[in-house]
């Protein structure tokens, strides 16, 4: 079986599963998620944090669960999954905050906004030196550089202009290069 | 280092072939003269490579034991209107906005001790926001007549999401319907706090025309859209109620 065939295969499958589960079928729904769950958590880990990764995973599937029947199947399943994901991470990621930030210490609310934990002249990992990114530099590298995302895809989901999502994601691979140097 | 910021600035955008022709030859040519830049773009490019391998991520313990379980929940309040829609293009249609308000017609969402917290809430005030400062905006909204609220409509121009405003219109008319149950005192309370959710928007609304990319700013205005959406959920629910 040749890579297209098996993709194809996988592509039929996922849409007839994801026909049966917007009737109802948890069967169908698990063999979906387990499809796509490293996909989705590795992004809820890049995009918030691996403190929320399960939880906002979880709040993703459970989403896509209620939003079965609009899924109209002229897209790949994993594709309409992963535009619901982001939007759900980045609202479920609001959320938190808003509650973290009655509890958190300015300092460390500091922190997470500018991304200045980070410790210059140490060597990281590209997965530790992007979680040290302003938020907005990191969605956009992530959305981007990970996952593939167009500029004009990422300016209506993130709803910031083409321009700024490019000077965005320069801003982080110019941050990104210091910091793994 | 500073001289070289005209040509890094663009490198990242020459990498990914974003510039016009005639620009993307002259980071070129300076590339070739250039080894500091060069250096640069190596660097860059390495990133960018490095992100293009990174694996996907299992969660550690298995979570679809948690989803299952949720699986049959009912839809909860906070999502009769998807204030995230505005990311999603194109997803109304027949969707779920629509349905779920058809729900809360039927009441169906809150059982008892929820409905009995929502009624504190409103003969509390309970929702309203913490705006300092003066008087209700001029345009406050008159309950009984309100078609929609320019401030929401604003709102949802400014998210790009029509979806948006017949969401929070259509919940504004089941409003509209019941108002007529409520006692005076009780129905100037809620034109009262409604009126100072949509100051809060209004502010927002201003406040991100001068800064469009702020993330803050985004989230304050869709906190305050979320407000509305509570107060006018959680008193059509107690209007069915009391019905």
């Amino acid at each position: 079986m040749t890579a297209s065939t098996a993709l194809n295969l996988d592509r039929s499958d996922s849409v007839r599963d994801a026909q049966l589960a917007a009737r109802g079928d948890a069967e169908a729904f698990e063999r979906l998620y387990r499809s796509t769950v490293g996909r989705i958590h590795a992004l809820a880990r890049r995009m918030a944090g691996p403190e929320q990764a399960d939880d906002l995973t979880q709040e993703v599937y459970l989403r896509a669960w209620k939003k079965m029947s609009t899924f109209r199947g002229d897209a790949a399943f994993a594709t309409w999954l992963h535009r619901l994901a982001v939007n759900q991470i980045i609202t479920g990621r609001a959320a938190h905050r808003r509650k973290q930030d009655r509890h958190v210490s300015g300092e460390g609310l500091l922190d997470r906004m500018s991304g200045r934990a980070a410790r210059p002249g140490i060597r990281m990992d590209l997965e530790a030196a992007v979680r040290t990114l302003p938020e907005r530099a990191r969605d956009v590298f992530v959305l981007y550089d990970v996952e593939g995302f167009t500029h004009p895809e990422i300016g209506r989901l993130l709803g910031i202009s083409t321009g700024t999502s490019k000077s965005q994601l320069h801003r982080a691979r110019m941050l990104l290069r210091e910091r793994l140097n | 280092m500073k001289n070289h910021d005209v040509w890094t600035d663009r490198l990242s955008d020459w990498l990914d072939g974003e510039l016009d022709e005639r620009e993307h030859a002259a980071v070129s040519a300076h590339l070739e003269g250039c080894a500091a830049c060069r250096d640069v773009a190596d660097e860059l490019a390495e990133v960018r490579g490095r992100a293009r391998l990174l694996a996907d991520v299992e969660p550690e313990d298995d979570l679809w034991a948690g989803i299952e379980a949720r699986l049959g929940e009912e839809p909860k309040g906070d999502l009769v209107i998807d204030l995230t829609r505005h990311l999603e293009p194109g997803a109304r249609a027949a969707g779920p906005v629509g349905t779920q308000v058809q729900r809360a017609r039927r009441g169906v969402f809150l059982g008892m001790p929820q409905i009995a917290a929502a009624a504190v809430v409103l003969l509390l005030g309970g929702w309203a926001v913490g705006v300092t400062g003066g008087g209700l905006p001029e345009e406050s909204a008159s309950i009984g007549a309100v078609a929609q609220p320019a401030v929401v409509l604003q709102a949802s121009d400014l998210l790009g999401d029509r979806a948006l405003a017949e969401g929070m219109g259509e919940l504004q008319r089941l409003f509209d319907e019941r108002t007529d149950r409520l006692s005076p005192e009780i129905r100037a309370r809620l034109e009262r706090n409604l009126a100072l959710i949509d100051r809060a928007i209004a502010e927002s609304i201003e406040a991100l025309h001068a800064e469009p990319a702020s993330p803050y700013l985004r989230d304050h205005l869709v906190s305050g859209l979320d407000r509305r959406r509570t107060a006018l959920e959680s008193a059509v629910r107690l209007l069915e109620r009391t019905s």
